[in-house]
This record gives structure tokens, sequence and C-alpha cells, in this order.
């Protein structure tokens, strides 16, 4: 394993070869917004809120899918990346049905957290309100795509953790929509083990718990680091909901 | 098992150049884009079709020569070359050597092969919001800045073709063709706005005739 050494913002930082700019950027303390991001799964690069600026170089890169060379440059606070967040948790915004106020996930959000890092103060083009399904056929779970942002969480947690594979992406471009075995109601799933790690990941109030009122659903998503590494650690008591 | 992707008239240029040679293929067209190039010649133009030509000739002939030039009674305004991740090349640079180098100096592509020409009758918001909906259709939707980027694009187009649209919807059109060509995760993202910027580019007046026109108030009763 080699070591790399590179500055963050004009910060001198080292790390392995293998870890991307995401992972040393944050043992660094060096805060780079995500939403597609999560500890313990694979990156995907598809928010594109973690782009970062190489000097030398016109183009932008995503800080969770690109791994550090010696003596890079990087930027990650600039005007210019700052204006492009903005603009992307904007679209995000007018993407969805996005009504804090009345949302099981308020003020345990990750995309209304985000609006607030960035300095969302009005959205400039228009709401799309789209007319999405719920599914709430689940005994326990309901998904709402009307609030999904389609980060892929779920998709990725249910086949690379829980090994179900019950989710995946209908359709194409702004009609995606996230679909439970082959575009059946959840409830009639035979894939589904009814884990509910689907719903701890999900970074807004598209996946919940059954029961949850306005600003009721918290969401733990410690867990997941705590199961990808709790054997070699050998953490053999269950403390995933303590860290939170 | 074994298999090839090219497009066609990669496979069609390969016979050719076996027979006659790489050195004969390299001797037509320009030192840096040597050999021919196939077009397909569309829209406003007297002679349609595929045309096989010199990398290098001046976009004149392929208009005036080989396409014979526009219909009647109307002039040549622009070509769009490179498809919907493409560019417009306006009247002024008709003497432009059609190769890679000057295609991209010009911020255009040589793309798929497409050319399709405008004449003095076509609208190029018309033109960018026919090719935003192509990738507004083809975005896969993975990243955010294309599968919304794109989408709200083309809605602010069709703002301005329906003469609602003010000054700061086309300063935001602009911004946001910047952000989804440089944050964009695949190469239909990061061309997909080039058609909007290219005649944001050479034909801006056009845009700007669109918008809502600045109410001017008059002082009433000599008020000043």
């Amino acid at each position: 394993m080699a070591v790399v050494t590179f500055t963050i913002n004009g910060e001198p930082v080292s790390g392995q070869q293998e870890e991307t700019i995401l992972e040393i950027a944050r043992q660094h303390n060096i805060r780079v917004p995500t939403l597609c991001h999560l500890d313990g799964l694979s990156d995907v690069g598809a928010c594109r809120l973690c782009m970062v600026e190489v000097e030398g170089s016109n183009r932008l890169f995503p800080a969770c899918s690109t791994h550090p060379t010696e003596n890079m440059v990087l930027q990650t606070d600039t005007d210019r990346l700052r204006r492009y967040r903005r603009t992307i948790v904007e679209l995000l915004a007018s993407e969805g049905n996005h009504q804090c106020a009345v949302c099981v996930v308020n003020n345990h959000c990750e995309l209304q957290n985000l609006a607030y890092e960035v300095g969302l103060v009005h959205v400039r083009v228009p709401y799309l309100f789209p007319k999405k399904s719920l599914d709430a056929t689940h005994r326990d779970y309901i998904i709402d795509r009307n609030r999904c942002v389609l980060c892929t969480r779920c998709v990725r947690v249910c086949h690379e953790v829980e090994g179900a594979h019950v989710w995946d992406i209908a359709h194409r471009g702004i009609n995606c929509e996230i679909v439970a075995d082959m575009n059946q109601p959840w409830g009639t799933s035979d894939s589904c083990t009814s884990c509910g790690k689907c719903v701890l990941v999900c970074p807004v109030g598209a996946l919940i718990e059954k029961g949850a009122t306005v600003a009721e659903m918290e969401k733990q998503r410690s867990f997941l680091p705590y199961i990808m590494t709790a054997r070699t650690k050998h953490e053999w008591i269950a403390r995933a909901t303590e860290e939170d | 098992m074994p298999t090839l992707l090219n497009n066609v008239e990669t496979y069609a240029n390969i016979a050719p150049i076996i027979q006659q040679g790489s050195r004969w293929f390299a001797s037509m067209g320009t030192a840096k884009s040597p050999g021919t190039k196939v077009f397909a010649l569309a829209g406003k133009i007297r002679n349609t079709g595929l045309i096989e030509v010199p990398m290098g000739i001046p976009l004149r002939h392929v208009i005036e020569e080989i396409g014979g030039g526009t219909p009647e009674g109307t002039t040549f305004k622009a070509a769009q070359t490179g498809g919907p991740s493409g560019g417009c090349i306006p009247a002024e640079h008709l003497d432009l050597p059609v190769d890679y180098e000057s295609l991209q100096s010009v911020g255009s592509i040589m793309g798929s092969g497409g050319m399709i020409v405008m004449d003095s009758t076509s609208n190029m918001v018309d033109v960018a919001k026919f090719f935003m909906d192509f990738s507004v259709d083809e975005s896969c939707g993975k990243c955010v800045p294309c599968r919304v980027g794109t989408k709200q694009i083309a809605l602010l187009l069709e703002k301005l073709r329906a003469r609602k649209a003010t000054a700061e919807d086309l300063a935001l059109l602009e911004e946001l063709c910047i952000m989804v060509k440089e944050t964009s995760l695949c190469g239909l993202g990061q061309s997909a706005p080039n058609p909007v910027l290219s005649t944001l580019r050479f034909f801006k007046h056009e845009y700007v005739g669109l918008l809502i026109p600045k109410l001017e108030f008059e002082p009433a009763n000599g008020v000043q």
C-alpha cells in the first residue's frame, strides 16, 4: 500500500493510494458535502455534490470515486464549487415533492441539511411536482417515490449488505423510479426480508417506517460500517444504536 | 465470443485502406485530420443524403456545391454538426475547413457526422429546444445535473418560446448549461448543453428577441 501526500485547500494531507479523496478529506476533518455516498456502501458518483477542483485541470472530479495522486493540489470549497453545489440541491428540490413541514423526517433529513449548508434560500427553476406513486403494501414500511432523490443507497444496501436485491431503478432520465421486484407492490415481494436497511439508509423521507408522523422519523446510519466490520473487529455485542 | 463494436463508417473505411494502403488514405484530408469523412447532410438544403468528402473541405463547398444551397428565396444561416451534442456554425464561418480542429475552434464537434443546415427561416431557439428534448429523453437519470438539469433547461427554452421569459431566465439558462456541462457524470450530460451554448454564442439576439419586453414607465402628470 503506497502512501500519497498531496494538499487539500492548501493543507498538506496524506493517505493510502487505495483510499478515495473523500475518505482522506474526512480523516483530516475537511468537510465535503455528499448525498449518494454512505460509509459501508460502494460509491456511484451520482449526486455530484462532492466534486472538487484539481489544479492543472479544467475538469471537476467526484471526491467519492477519485483516488489521489502524489503532489495533487485540490480545492474543495471554491466559489464555483459552492455555486454548483447549491444548483444541484436546487435541482433536487425542484424535482420531487419536498414539503418539509409535513414530512416525517423533518429536521432529520439529509436533503434539508444540505439545503441549509449550501444556503439554498429559494428555487429559481419551476417545481416539477411529479405524480409518482406511494406504495404502502409492506407490513412495516412505506415508499413515497415523490420524495425520492434517486441516490440509490437503498438499491446498494439491499444488494451489497442484505444480499436480497429487492430494489432496482425503473425507466430512465427524469422518469426514473425505485421499484421492488421488477415493479411489483413491495408487500408482495418474495425477495424482501423486511430487514429495514433501506429505510435506515434513505437520506430523505422516501423510505419510512409506518406509524411515524411529521418530524418523528429519525434514522440511524452508523449501523452500516458496524455490520461491515463487526466480525473483523470482534464487536459481538450490538452497539450500532448507541453510536448515532 | 470475440465481438467488435464500431461505427459502420469505420468498417467501411477498412476495406479501401487495406486495398490501397494507409498512405493513400492519409494523402487525403489535412495533416491532423487525415482521410475522408461521411456526413449525413440534412435540413434546409436542396440535396440531402450521405456524402463522403475529404477532411478539411471548406464548409461552403459542402453547402453550396454538394448540397446545392438552401431553398429558393432563403439564405444560409448555420450548419449544425455533431448531432445533439454538437454545435452550430454560423454563416460568417462558411469558409471554415471541415476537420476536427477547426470545428472545435468554433465550439462544435465532428461527433456523429450529422450536418443539419438551417436557413433564414429557421429559428435557433427552436433548434436548441429540439436537441435539448432529445437529451432529456436520452438521459439515463443516474446523475442529478443531467437528469434534472436537462429537463429544467428544456423548460426554460419552452418558456422563452412562449415569450414568457425574463432576462433573469436567460441568465439562468446559461448558468444551468455551464453547470450541467461541467458536473455531469458522463459524456451525454457533459455535451447535452452544447446546442444551447453554441446558439447562445452566435445567435444571442434571437434569444433576447423572445424575452418579455421591459416595462417602461413614464412619470404621470410630469412628476419627476
